[in-house]
């Protein structure tokens, strides 16, 4: 695994979106937990009221908001993908000696480490943050960690999933996106009102927002109608199913299709 | 060196490959001759486990179908697949990398390619021609024992060709095994051994190159009085063929007869001829007479 990783990273290491989308999403991060900081300094009634930077709490705000930007590593995941695609990278690996099994174990050992840097980048952000505000310890909450995690791969499950089955970069990610932003955000809380009150976490990525709610708490509580939410083993359950039929699709696709 | 036991493939309504098998001797340049369409890349796509086959076996070295078995070759396959933002020398790392060989060689490819200079440009800054070296140089990384190219000489000016050319031949004189797909006849007549012709996905014939395409000799031949010598020449005895041809006639005898033969016979039949030409029948014709 670590053999295949080196080449991954043979391959990204010199290329210029790479590190322009890594380091957006490095940058991006802390400046929005800076701007939700700044505004609640200047409402201090509501940032006593949430206490949103408090540990434990501070672990929940931190991976609530920094998940907004998890779209930005998804893409540069699709990017990668499609790539491979375009330039028949992925038949010339084969060619060169590669068997479809040690390529597509490299594309997981890429969507791993992916979700570890997304995990690290969000802990770090907590732990800063909560420091900042000086309530609590980082230990108090410290299993959110987990829960980012599996958040981070749900995202770039779905996003392996679409860069390997579409060939368009530029589609792919508009789908993504759309689906990220707006679509899944819709027709989940469709659901919620219109079938049945926290259905809508059956959505391969509401699932994992409920999981990390932040301040979004309030309206799935209002969405609720007296309905007892899913519990979070529950969630975290529906995310696994989602990572692993899109891994399993992901890879029935390179295993069986001609490249 | 690579076995091939009644490959089928197809490609919705079109069977792109029907029960192909034919081995390819060690040491041997060995061509892969057919039109557009007749299922040579396919056929390559295939033993280098890129597209599936949905029926036969194929065997390398003896040995049933694995990727470590792959290293062992260099292959060119279609088209020149590399990342279009790195410069040659980090393609070929990457190649290198997959094929587990150090990084060494790259720079003995690249300068037999003729890359060297342009070695740290971008993929995609390259000229058709200038992708096409590269894809050479990335298999011939780490000196293969089986070189696997598809149309090597595509997108190259004609002295490219030539290099090409006089690298593969020099390479079969080494003892490396080069299959070749092409369809330009003169390329596969001038480089190969062996050849296999495949015509829509049907294998024609497979041999030596010398037995496969023997050329056979045709007779022209001419004299004042053209309704006697071909009365003439008709009662030959081998005679195969013979048409008319510019004013004059061609003839083709089974039993190999010589311009000199000819001429005595019809000298002692009461014909001049005041003209006699022996012409090889071109590879295209036999090509075109194998797979029409």
């Amino acid at each position: 695994m670590t053999e295949l990783l080196k080449i991954e990273w043979l391959k990204v290491k010199a290329y210029r979106t790479f590190w322009l989308l890594s380091g957006l999403f490095l940058v991006i991060v802390p400046l929005i937990l800076w701007s939700y900081e700044l505004i609640l300094k200047n409402n201090s009634q509501m940032a006593t009221f949430l206490g949103a930077f408090s540990f434990p709490k501070a672990w929940e705000t931190t991976a609530w908001i920094g998940s907004m930007m998890y779209p930005i590593m998804g893409i540069l995941l699709i990017i990668f993908l499609t790539n491979e695609n375009n330039f028949r990278t992925s038949r010339q690996n084969i060619i060169d000696g590669w068997s479809r099994d040690q390529y597509i174990l490299a594309k997981f050992g890429v969507m791993i480490t992916m979700a570890l840097f997304m995990t690290l980048v969000i802990s770090a952000c907590a732990v800063f943050f909560g420091l900042r505000s000086g309530n609590g310890s980082p230990g108090d909450g410290i299993g959110m960690i987990w829960l980012i995690f599996v958040q981070s791969m749900a995202y770039l499950a779905l996003a392996m999933f679409l860069g390997v089955f579409m060939r368009r970069a530029g589609v792919a990610i508009a789908i993504y996106v759309m689906y990220a932003y707006v679509f899944e955000f819709f027709i989940s809380r469709l659901v919620d009102f219109k079938v049945r009150a926290h259905l809508g976490a059956l959505f391969p990525l509401e699932c994992t927002d409920r999981m990390i709610p932040g301040e979004t708490k309030l309206v799935n509580q209002l969405a609720s109608q007296g309905i007892r939410p899913f519990e979070q083993s529950t969630l975290q359950l529906i995310a696994f199913g989602y990572i692993l039929l899109f891994s399993f699709l992901a890879y029935r696709r390179i295993k069986r299709s001609d490249l | 060196m690579l076995s091939l036991h009644q490959l089928s493939k197809r490609y919705g309504p079109v069977q792109a490959l029907k029960g192909v098998s034919f081995d390819v001797p060690a040491g041997s340049v060995f061509g892969v001759l057919g039109p557009n369409g007749s299922g040579k890349t396919t056929l390559l796509g295939i033993v280098m486990d890129v597209l599936k086959a949905d029926s036969g076996t194929y065997a390398w070295f003896g040995q049933p179908p694995h990727h470590s078995l792959r290293r062992r070759i260099g292959a060119l396959l279609e088209t020149p697949n590399f990342y279009h933002y790195y410069s040659a020398v980090r393609n070929l790392e990457i190649a290198a990398a997959i094929k587990q060989r150090g990084r060494d060689d790259i720079e003995r490819v690249l300068k037999i390619c003729g890359l060297w200079a342009r070695k740290d440009s971008k993929f995609s800054t390259y000229s058709l021609g200038m992708k096409q070296r590269l894809a050479i140089a990335s298999a011939l990384l780490g000196n293969p024992e089986v070189l696997l190219l598809d149309e090597p000489t595509n997108g190259l000016d004609p002295a490219g060709i030539a290099e090409i050319r006089e690298l593969i031949r020099e390479l079969g004189r080494q003892g490396t095994t080069v299959i070749m797909a092409s369809h330009l006849l003169d390329e596969v007549e001038k480089v190969c051994t062996h050849v296999a012709i495949l015509k829509m996905g049907t294998l024609l014939t497979s041999g030596h190159v010398d037995e496969v395409l023997a050329s056979e000799d045709m007779i022209e031949i001419n004299s004042a009085d053209g309704n006697k010598l071909e009365q003439v020449l008709n009662a030959m005895p081998g005679l195969r063929s013979l048409r008319r041809h510019n004013g004059g006639f061609q003839a083709v005898f089974d039993n190999g007869q010589t311009a000199e033969q000819v001429n005595r016979y019809c000298f002692e039949q009461g014909i001049a001829l005041n003209y006699l030409a022996l012409r090889k029948k071109s590879l295209e014709a036999r090509f075109i007479e194998l797979t029409n």
